[in-house]
């Protein structure tokens, strides 16, 4: 089994394309075969969750073996709900939408991080309680945000208990394009109007701050990342 | 397509050259002999409709940066910065393997506004130094100018710091740097153009001399030359010999006086567009010995060259100068020349319809980019567009500046925001904020002198582009 492996490794990131997917499907396969079928995937709708969604199915002829998890945040652009409905179509899973009814209902909060949390962490951390799973995977790559640098391929997270996987930590923003481009993976028409980074409707701004890939989003949100990371966000 | 393979880009940016003023696009004075020289030897694609997506620097460089149109970008007078959140030409290239450097004369495309973005090395012309230290002017070492007033207490700020970390070189070098920026800073990029024109293809020529021949480069290279204040050195006089008296008195107050105080007359504007056309001169002469070099130094084997402007001038068409207001043709129509790799066997006139941010699509394609590239931007090697649109979204900039020179200044009903849209049959339409529209049939009348709005001939057409601007 792959290690947790160290922190941005560069020689992972050196990786030839081929290389870096098989080295993903490896980590796949060792879930696999140590978690079995108490695994899920988030999937956004996002290029890097298309690619890890990709993936998975390159990895296993075609059929995705674990849940797929979206989350309805009530904030979703129309273009990434109907981008996510469309795959899940085309590539013939079920898709589980995890929502928190109250807070969805309830007006959002000026405060970004806990709008996150009470509308992304709350029902993730819900869903791994009530499907009892072991493992979740997720699309997090090193070079897309300062705070993730740090981040390990396999981390053991506590509340609730259950392994965050990450199989794409070694991408490249570059690498990620490459492959949707190799594999003519559809993605989100919002890529095609500009948009370099996604998040929620009102948290993605295209008039953004200077720094790295995620500026396009909510700064403010950004800035408590380490917050809401070990609360359970991505 | 592999590292090595990538082919070497060099985009000269000539800003405010107006397509209108070359003789390489049909222009009565001989005002670039060089170019064409250069376009019929180095077998240039020449697109002779090609129009800019706005209709001044900051909308338009965003636009060929990105390949989006302003409205999508959303960059212009109310948001000069240029942001992160959608791919840029010179970040997509850098991540493809290119070494790339930047080379800007126009104060606007600089560090502050993030147009540095992408660049391993970016050269600002009101710098002596290429240093990111040199950057932040209204910072001394965090403190903002409000903390530490007065030059005389930044200096003396700048010598404690410097005595206390022992770093005397860059003291010595910001010194300097101040220096010449009293000198030679941003507002003489456009008093005095002529030097930082020579001077940004000197270091142009540096930087090319010193780049590995092994990594391809992308180099971008915009010059102030064609920009008011329209003075070129003494002995470009081709056209006219103009008394210093003369040429103070158009140069002075140019552009604010004509809508803020008093239009200029129509002798002045026959005068100014001579002076114009002699800085398209010199501008030609500088082009035609940089590529001299290019030749001389086997730079060109392997590398795509191309020659394009942000915008076009007004000299008093349309009772309009400058490129503040309006989207009429003489600010649209820009040139755009291309000097493709020889096996892709694209050379001569071109009349398609194609625009500036075309450019965008081209390049990511001609290096095979996996980035997405937006609708807007369509590929030069690819299907021919069905339309070209233009916007000016914000005219607040200007409208600000010419208050400040005249607070007695009365707004003006023609100072509203525009789009336009260019069918590929070229028929035009403008239409401004308020709704009042004009059209013109581009291919007998190019430069819009007969509005046809109310013309029976073209009733039905004018219906399916007003439907056709509702829908863009």
């Amino acid at each position: 089994m792959i290690a947790g492996g160290s922190s941005l490794d560069k020689a992972l990131i050196e990786m030839s394309l081929e290389d870096k997917e098989q080295y993903s499907k490896k980590i796949m396969y060792d879930v696999r075969e140590k978690y079995g079928d108490d695994v899920a995937i988030a999937f956004s709708g996002g290029k890097d969750s298309t690619t890890l969604l990709h993936l998975v199915k390159a990895a296993f002829q075609e059929k995705i073996p674990w849940r797929v998890f979206t989350i309805d945040t009530g904030a979703e652009f129309q273009e990434i709900i109907d981008f996510v409905h469309k795959i899940s179509t085309e590539w013939g899973f079920r898709l589980i939408t995890l929502r928190n009814e109250e807070a969805v209902k309830s007006a959002f909060p000026k405060d970004r991080a806990e709008c996150c949390f009470t509308r992304k962490v709350i029902p993730v951390n819900k869903a791994i309680t009530d499907y009892r799973l072991k493992a979740l995977l997720t699309a997090v790559r090193w070079d897309e945000h300062d705070a993730r640098t740090g981040d390990l391929f396999f981390t053991e997270r506590e509340y609730p208990a259950h392994i965050r996987v990450q199989p794409l930590l070694h991408f490249r923003e570059i690498d990620v394009w490459a492959y949707l481009k190799k594999y003519s993976v559809p993605y989100c028409i919002l890529y095609k109007k500009g948009y370099r980074s996604l998040d929620c409707d009102p948290c993605t701004r295209k008039f953004g701050a200077p720094g790295p890939e995620r500026n396009g989003r909510d700064q403010e949100k950004d800035s408590a990342m380490k917050r809401l990371r070990e609360a359970g966000y991505f | 397509m592999g590292k090595k393979q990538l082919p070497n880009i060099i985009f000269l940016l000539c800003d405010t050259l107006g397509a209108k003023h070359l003789s390489l696009y049909g222009y009565h004075r001989a005002t670039t002999p060089n170019v064409e020289r250069i376009v019929e030897q180095g077998q240039f694609a020449v697109y002779k409709r090609c129009f800019s997506p706005a209709s001044w620097t900051i909308p338009s460089h965003a636009s060929f940066f990105t390949g989006l149109y302003p409205s999508e970008h959303g960059v212009d007078d109310d948001h000069v910065y240029f942001p992160d959140n959608y791919y840029c030409l010179a970040e997509i290239l850098k991540n493809q393997g290119y070494r790339t450097y930047g080379v800007s004369a126009n104060g606007l495309v600089s560090r502050l506004l993030n147009f540095d973005r992408g660049f391993d090395a970016f050269y600002e012309m009101w710098h002596l130094f290429n240093s990111k230290d040199f950057f932040a002017p209204n910072q001394l070492f965090g403190r903002s100018k409000k903390q530490v007033e007065g030059e005389l207490q930044r200096f003396a700020l700048l010598l404690k710091i410097t005595f206390s970390n022992g770093n005397y070189l860059f003291t010595l070098k910001k010194m300097v740097d101040t220096l010449y920026k009293k000198i030679y800073g941003i507002p003489q990029m456009i008093d005095k153009s002529s030097l930082a024109t020579l001077r940004a293809f000197w270091t142009s020529r540096m930087i090319l001399a010193k780049t590995d021949p092994h990594t391809p480069f992308f180099l971008f290279l915009n010059v102030m030359e064609a920009h008011n204040q329209y003075n070129p050195p003494r002995k470009y006089n081709h056209f006219i010999k103009i008394d210093s008296g003369t040429k103070k008195r158009l140069m002075e107050k140019y552009e604010w006086q004509h809508y803020a105080l008093a239009p200029f007359s129509r002798e002045d504007f026959e005068l100014l567009t001579l002076l114009y056309d002699q800085e398209v001169l010199f501008l030609d002469t500088l082009i035609g010995n940089f590529y001299s070099f290019l030749e001389e130094r086997n730079l060109l084997k392997n590398t795509i060259f191309i020659i394009a402007s942000d915008h076009g001038e007004l000299i008093g068409e349309h009772g309009h100068c400058s490129h503040m207001f309006t989207l009429y043709n003489e600010l649209l129509h820009v040139p755009l020349i291309f000097r493709y790799p020889h096996d892709f066997g694209i050379h001569g006139e071109i009349s398609r319809l194609v625009q500036l941010h075309d450019i965008f699509a081209t390049i990511l394609e001609i290096v095979e980019s996996p980035f997405p590239v937006p609708d807007s931007s369509q590929s030069l090697l690819s299907a021919p567009r069905e339309f070209a649109v233009s916007e000016s979204i914000h005219c607040n900039r200007p409208i600000r500046k010419l208050k400040t020179k005249n607070p007695s200044f009365i707004l003006q009903e023609f100072m509203q925001p525009y789009n336009a849209v260019i069918t590929k049959d070229m028929l035009k339409i403008i239409r401004r904020a308020d709704g009042q529209t004009e059209l013109f049939d581009l291919n007998s009348d190019l430069y819009e002198t007969h509005e046809l709005s109310d013309s029976p001939a073209y009733a039905q057409q004018k219906m399916k582009l007003l439907q056709f601007l509702e829908e863009v």
